[in-house]
């Protein structure tokens, strides 16, 4: 059935494993006081995947939360994407055709992944509406499912305290919710070695170098989106950035210009690409209509949209 | 060359609930209390305003007022 209607986010699922570590037990090996993990860290705990739980099978745990909350027939996608820098196995094939057989879905739905960390689900979004739109598709899921904990070393002081796993399923077809508006995407590749997985398979990062890419890019990217969309910082209801800490978004608040609303992640850790979609499944489109979403991250790479509901007014869901 | 007043002025802002003003010149950093995140922001703030990148071999050094003066007076501005 065509609709009027343009691209959106019409409904969010999302899974978190129920074990965590304890980053204030965990900060005083590394010599942190509470009060630095509570105020600038801000995550109190971390998600742990189970020992034997892969990728794909975070994201048929988010895809079951996603069917609990809409019905809609498997055999009508065209597309589901996985956003992932930590595969099933060793990444071939990739995580998303091993989920399209976990799922049961018709060989018409299409699938790959995407290697991109916190700037992904941003990025992905801008690829899955392109490619509905190349090839006349009109439903898509987008999974996020990056479980760090498969490359984190429990020993690394910058790392251990920060990334924890999660996986979220963003399910896009026409629709009145969140329609996918402008964006503005960029690479600093010369930054790449700033987050990268090393020679002993571990990640390392170089927190200084992070901390001032994304103060010196996202305040920059956010304002692009906003000229583009024609708003002012005062008719966003939401800002939605990716929480790569407590410390780094107040920073951008404070240079973009808006207050904070809580720190969500503070259960569960930075979980890469389903950071902000495990934010926005708890927002009502309808209430904050207009919002920007940024995402930061691996590359060194950022991504920011702005999504907008068309009604004030919740709507029924559309059932194809 | 920075002055020490524009030093502490730079402080300030990138650590707002620290008193710059009333810290020693040469205490680091960690001992006036802040942390690696505000150390982080303060060369952030060098590099904005100044126009000052450093190695991170040299961003560990510039932790006090005084190592930011020396730093800055043999620098002149110019990229490290």
């Amino acid at each position: 059935m065509k609709s009027s209607h343009t691209f959106g986010v019409a409904e969010i699922g999302a899974y978190v494993p129920p074990a965590r570590r304890d980053n204030l037990a965990l900060a005083t090996k590394f010599s942190c006081s509470e009060e630095f993990v509570r105020s600038k860290i801000g995550f109190l705990r971390t998600a742990l995947r189970g020992e034997h739980e892969e990728t794909s099978d975070l994201c048929v745990k988010a895809f079951a939360n996603l069917k609990s909350k809409v019905d809609f027939d498997h055999a009508s996608l065209d597309l589901i994407v996985v956003v992932t820098q930590n595969p099933d196995g060793h990444g071939l094939p990739h995580t998303s055709a091993i989920l399209q057989h976990k799922l049961e879905l018709p060989s018409s739905c299409f699938a790959f992944d995407i290697s991109l960390a916190c700037s992904g689900y941003v990025a992905a979004l801008a690829a899955v509406k392109g490619f509905l739109m190349a090839t006349g598709g009109s439903k898509a899921l987008l999974f996020t499912a990056d479980p760090y904990s498969k490359i984190v070393n429990v020993e690394d002081r910058d790392t251990a305290l920060i990334f924890g796993d999660a996986a979220t399923v963003s399910l896009i077809q026409p629709t009145d919710r969140w329609q996918i508006g402008a964006f503005d995407l960029g690479t600093e590749g010369r930054w790449h070695s700033s987050l990268r997985v090393n020679g002993s398979a571990y990640l390392t990062m170089n927190g200084r170098e992070v901390f001032n890419f994304c103060a010196l890019s996202v305040p920059g990217s956010v304002k692009r989106v906003m000229q583009l969309s024609g708003v002012h910082r005062e008719q966003v209801d939401r800002f939605v950035l990716h929480p790569g800490s407590k410390y780094l978004i107040e920073t951008l608040a404070n240079r973009i210009g808006f207050k904070p609303s809580g720190f969500e992640p503070e259960d569960y850790g930075n979980t890469g690409p389903s950071s902000i979609p495990m934010i926005l499944k708890d927002i009502d489109p309808y209430v904050a209509r207009t919002i920007i979403v940024s995402g930061f991250g691996v590359g060194l790479s950022w991504a920011t949209c702005a999504l907008r509901s068309e009604h004030a007014v919740r709507s029924e869901h559309a059932v194809n | 060359m920075l002055s020490i007043e524009q030093v502490r002025t730079l402080i300030a802002g990138a650590v707002p609930n620290v008193n710059a003003y009333a810290l020693p010149v040469d205490a680091t950093f960690e001992e006036s209390g802040m942390d690696s995140l505000d150390h982080a922001s303060i060369l952030l703030a060098l590099q904005e305003s100044y126009g000052l990148e450093f190695s991170d071999a040299v961003a560990a050094e510039i932790n006090s007022i005084e190592a930011i003066l020396g730093h800055t007076s043999t620098q002149s501005g110019a990229k490290d």
